[in-house]
């Protein structure tokens, strides 16, 4: 932790990306509740055109109001977090400013494909979300949220056997695609806890 | 009057070389995304070195003497000398796609009726039918193209926005020098020290996970 923050000067920036659907907020929700005690928090919200998920975030009480702010980035979720993050950065200068002695900040990116990932300058630590729902190819076409994001999270393990994915084929493939870098399997995060992903979290702070 | 027309032919120029002009630029990587799926890119300082690299003794340098050449005397001979030096079948690809693109679209802006040829000797024809400036669209043009590549690297290495921005600062200076040489070539100063590259846009055929067309 010390390292990270340190090294960055403020708060460690933890950018989850992914794509519509895969349960981003849902595991922004639990993390917070999870570290909420330990750490100061704050989140930011990247959505398409709505403010949903920031105003999702206050609905279950995942963080205080002040802490959530949410970016509305247009018809292209995945400049805001990568070519061009200037509104990213606007917004976490504001919460600096307004909660100074942040330890964490979670930037969440609208729903995008499995392309998109964040510019260094805005994430130091980056977390991509995918669903086994999204079909047992996804592992196989790669890209750089899977192959280089820090952690990855394959959510909703508990609809495996409603749909034809075989679990190990997708766990093998994932170990090809991404060698020794951590993975997280999880279901219904916002109910059965996301332990696992804090641990691994915090170890690479 | 000359400053009006040096104004005309930079705004015109930099909306061909813009990313929102359709040439379908941003999928096409002259074998970067092949670097970079191989390793011998990972970071911004390799980006550099390779962009400096082509820009000297490879794909960009050749494509600014063809547009040179096209600007100067623009002819069919030429456009077919073009399809045939490029190193690899997606090098073919890229600059035929990009050019057909190209030509369609100035072809109905300006009310031209351009063959559609390889992208640089598209660009060429193009700038000489409305009597643009010669230094100018060879120095706007190869930006263009390095902006287009480090890009396209900023998406899959990733890199930050200031990396970004500064390798194109950096080599400006470069494209700058190497222009003038360029303005001074010949078509047989076309050539290729470049080997590496032109190896990873042949072997981008086959790269399992392609992120780019080329």
């Amino acid at each position: 932790m010390q390292n990270l923050v340190a090294k960055s000067h403020g708060p460690v920036r933890v950018g989850l990306a992914g794509p519509v659907g895969a349960g981003k907020t849902s595991i922004v929700e639990a993390l917070c509740k999870a570290m909420r005690d330990e750490y100061s928090l704050a989140v930011i919200t990247n959505d398409i055109y709505t403010k949903e998920d920031g105003e999702y975030l206050m609905r279950a009480q995942a963080l205080p109001l002040e802490r959530i702010s949410a970016v509305e980035t247009g018809g292209c979720p995945h400049t805001a977090i990568r070519e061009d993050p200037s509104l990213n950065l606007r917004a976490l200068d504001e919460l600096r400013t307004r909660i100074p002695d942040l330890d964490i900040v979670f930037i969440e990116s609208g729903g995008d494909n499995l392309t998109a990932m964040f510019s260094p300058e805005l994430a130091d630590i980056t977390i991509f979300v995918v669903d086994v729902a999204m079909g047992q190819d996804i592992p196989r076409k790669g890209g750089p949220g899977i192959t280089k994001s820090d952690i990855l999270v394959v959510n909703k393990t508990d609809l495996v056997p409603y749909i034809e994915v075989d679990l190990d084929v997708y766990k093998r493939d994932i170990r090809l695609a991404r060698k020794d870098k951590p993975v997280a399997f999880m279901s219904k995060p916002e109910v059965s806890g996301v332990d696992d992903l804090v641990d691994t979290l915090v170890s690479l702070m | 009057m000359r400053t009006h027309m040096i104004t005309r032919d930079i705004q015109l120029l930099t909306n061909w070389f813009s990313p929102n002009f359709p040439t379908g630029g941003f999928s096409y990587s002259m074998g970067f995304d092949q670097l970079i799926d191989s390793g011998q890119i990972s970071n911004v300082v390799d980006l550099e070195c390779a962009l400096e690299t082509s820009l000297l003794g490879g794909a960009l340098r050749n494509d600014g003497i063809l547009l040179v050449q096209a600007m100067n005397d623009a002819s069919s001979e030429l456009a077919a000398y073009a399809s045939a030096v490029a190193t690899s079948a997606e090098r073919f690809e890229e600059t035929m796609a990009q050019g057909k693109s190209f030509v369609a679209a100035v072809n109905r802006l300006h009310a031209l009726d351009l063959d559609i040829a390889p992208y640089p000797i598209s660009v060429g024809m193009a700038a000489r039918k409305l009597n643009l400036k010669i230094e100018l669209v060879l120095t706007l043009f190869l930006q263009a193209q390095v902006s287009n590549i480090t890009m396209i690297c900023a998406r899959l290495l990733p890199l930050g926005q200031h990396d970004t921005q500064s390798v194109i600062l950096k080599l400006s200076n470069l494209i700058e020098l190497e222009c003038h040489d360029i303005l001074q070539s010949q078509l047989n100063d076309i050539s290729s020290t470049c080997f590496a590259m032109d190896m990873a846009s042949i072997l981008h055929e086959t790269q399992k996970v392609r992120l780019c067309k080329t």
